[in-house]
């Protein structure tokens, strides 16, 4: 069998495995991997940025959020409908994505890292300080579950909002997947390692370092609808730094530049942050050790590090 | 008159307080083959940095096939049928040599954009990527990574790169740097066997692949030009003899 079949036999498999799971886990562990898909698909938008095209971008819950209020607000204010809000929701952290990108990338390196980081902090005091629109601190509340249209789909429910996480997270995953194998993925690749050669061959290193902070963008709002929907509420903290560090932290545990590495950082942070907070309060501190060791001993992440190790023993 | 290919008018490149290039004047015609010669610092490399784009001159102009390109990127000179070598190899040393052939190719098509279909799918691309793999011939192989290749091999990858995409101008600093006589040899027999109608300028300190390659000869000292002549007024010039054969290396 082709080894393209095999991995997608495996595909479909793990996702039948994953939608059944939703009927039989408990309501509270079927909302934390609800939890873990939305931060996988903002891990995933984010490694587009980080890993592919080596933009440490640090202010990636500002996407997040504007695609969670906006969709928040469609809601509350003009239709149920999970189509139009996604489509607004989508839209507005894509046009964010592009004005914060035209700022971002006249800088490189450190000066980058910053100036996200502020753009993320400006959104944030944004989210915090226009009272009519956002809530204020107050945030959006009584946002109901969406209206998808699809007969036999009741999403009121956290086990039918699970297989509507789990059918989102598996589109954003395919659509990534086929950007990374494309023409357009090879270049990022190509301008991560050396950008200079890549702008002699011909490419146009600005304009795809610009898409890709777009498209990266776009994911982040597809993750803020699924998540607003979820919630029912948003509010400025989930656009704050916390969120930013958090997922930036995902991509780099699970594996920059990899697939499917940010996914599973993803299931390991949330899964690692509900487990702490059980005993303390210190959450922040766990983070920044899991960060330390993951530097120490997996620096390009533990998807690359099995990977790494099977290979080994393979040859071995 | 015919426009030249390269046409570098007066530029100057400043560098805090060092005048690296120093107002020179270069036209080089079309299929012509010029070596630029001078000893280390001479500003060889900072000349070609202009031409190619990856510096702009602080003051001066640069044109290529008549058209002021001063202010142009790179990949936009690229387009227009410039391509180059680095000095330094400058490749993508985490990929496979399969790949670094690829991005090359696919640089100046249409669909470097492309977001769907994957990038291996496109045939045209695809055959003209095994059409230079199979003329180069890497011992190592297609899918060895660039990094894992010997510096020899690398310095091949850097050319057939730069020639990938039939390039109308074609700048190479220091292309047999570092490589054995039989290396050295056939990059002497690549440069003279490109078709007729394209331009050439080598950096080259090994006179012996200077004077195989070219015709003409400029002398770069101290980032200004000193002269260009015939390899017999090259070799006669004393000035020459004493900035060059006498102190270069
Ligand atoms: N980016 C830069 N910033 C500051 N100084 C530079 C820079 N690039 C080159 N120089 C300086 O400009 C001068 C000319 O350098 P250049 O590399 O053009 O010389 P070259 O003729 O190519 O020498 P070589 O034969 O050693 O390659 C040198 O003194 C070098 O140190
Ligand atoms: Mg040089």
């Amino acid at each position: 069998m082709r080894p393209s079949l095999v991995a997608g036999a495996v595909a479909v498999a793990v996702f039948a495995v994953a939608a059944a799971l939703g009927g039989l886990l408990s309501s509270y562990s079927t909302g934390l991997l609800i939890d873990c898909l939305i931060f996988a698909v903002l891990a995933l938008g984010l490694n587009l940025l980080l890993g592919q095209t080596g933009l440490p971008s640090l202010g990636h819950a500002a996407y997040f959020g504007v695609g969670a209020y906006t969709a928040g607000l469609v809601m509350l204010h003009v239709s149920d409908s999970f189509w139009w809000g996604a489509a607004a929701a989508i839209a507005a952290s894509m046009a964010v994505g592009a004005v914060y990108g035209l700022l971002a990338l006249r800088t490189s390196g450190v000066y980058f890292l910053i100036i996200t980081l502020a753009l993320g902090q400006i959104t944030f005091a944004i989210a915090f300080s226009w009272r009519s629109l956002t809530g204020g601190d107050d945030g959006l509340r009584g946002i109901g579950r969406p209206d998808l249209g699809l007969p036999g789909l009741n999403v009121d429910t956290t086990a039918g909002y699970y297989l509507l996480a789990l059918a989102a997270a598996a589109a954003a995953l395919l659509l990534m997947r086929l950007i990374v194998r494309s023409p357009f993925g090879e270049a990022l690749r190509g301008i991560h390692q050396n950008p200079d050669r890549m702008a002699a061959l011909g490419y146009n290193v600005w304009l795809y370092k610009f898409l890709a902070f777009v498209i990266s963008a776009g994911f982040a709002g597809w993750a803020g609808v699924i998540f607003v929907y979820y919630k029912g509420f948003i509010s400025p903290e989930a656009v704050g730094i916390v969120v930013s560090a958090e997922v930036t932290l995902m991509v780099i545990v699970g594996g920059a530049g990899t697939l499917i590495g940010p996914f599973l950082g993803a299931f390991l942070v949330v899964f690692m942050s509900h487990v702490v907070s059980g005993y303390t309060d210190r959450w922040l501190t766990v983070l920044g050790l899991l960060y330390i060791c993951v530097m120490l001993f997996a620096p390009k992440g533990i998807v690359t590090l099995v990977g790494d190790a099977w290979r080994a023993r393979r040859s071995a | 008159m015919s426009a030249q290919a390269v046409d570098v008018d007066n530029v100057v490149m400043q560098f805090g307080g060092l005048r690296a290039v120093d107002g020179v004047s270069l036209r080089v015609g079309v299929g012509e083959r010029r070596v630029l010669l001078g000893p280390n610092g001479a500003g060889k490399t900072t000349l070609f940095n202009m031409i190619g784009g990856q510096l702009q001159p602080t003051s001066g102009a640069v044109r290529l096939f008549g058209r002021d390109v001063s202010k142009q990127n790179p990949y936009r000179r690229a387009h227009d049928g410039l391509a180059r070598t680095f000095q330094i190899t400058s490749l993508f040393p985490d990929m496979t040599v399969g790949e670094n052939v690829h991005l090359a190719v696919r640089a100046l098509s249409t669909s470097r954009f492309g977001m769907i279909r994957p990038a291996g799918a496109y045939p045209r691309i695809a055959e003209r990527v095994a059409d230079i793999l199979a003329e180069w011939r890497f011992p190592a192989g297609a899918d060895t990574r660039v990094s894992n290749l010997s510096y020899g091999d690398q310095r091949k990858l850097e050319l057939a790169m730069a020639v990938a995409n039939r390039p109308r101008i074609l700048l190479l600093d220091e292309p047999t740097s570092g490589l054995s006589a039989t290396e050295t040899e056939s990059v002497v027999g690549l440069i003279k066997g490109l078709p007729e109608d394209v331009t050439v300028i080598v950096v080259e300190h090994d006179m012996d692949v200077a004077f195989a390659v070219a015709d003409l000869f400029t002398i770069l000292h101290n980032g200004r030009l000193v002269t260009t002549g015939t390899a017999a007024e090259v070799q006669a010039n004393e000035d020459i003899q004493r900035i060059y054969f006498g102190e270069g290396e």
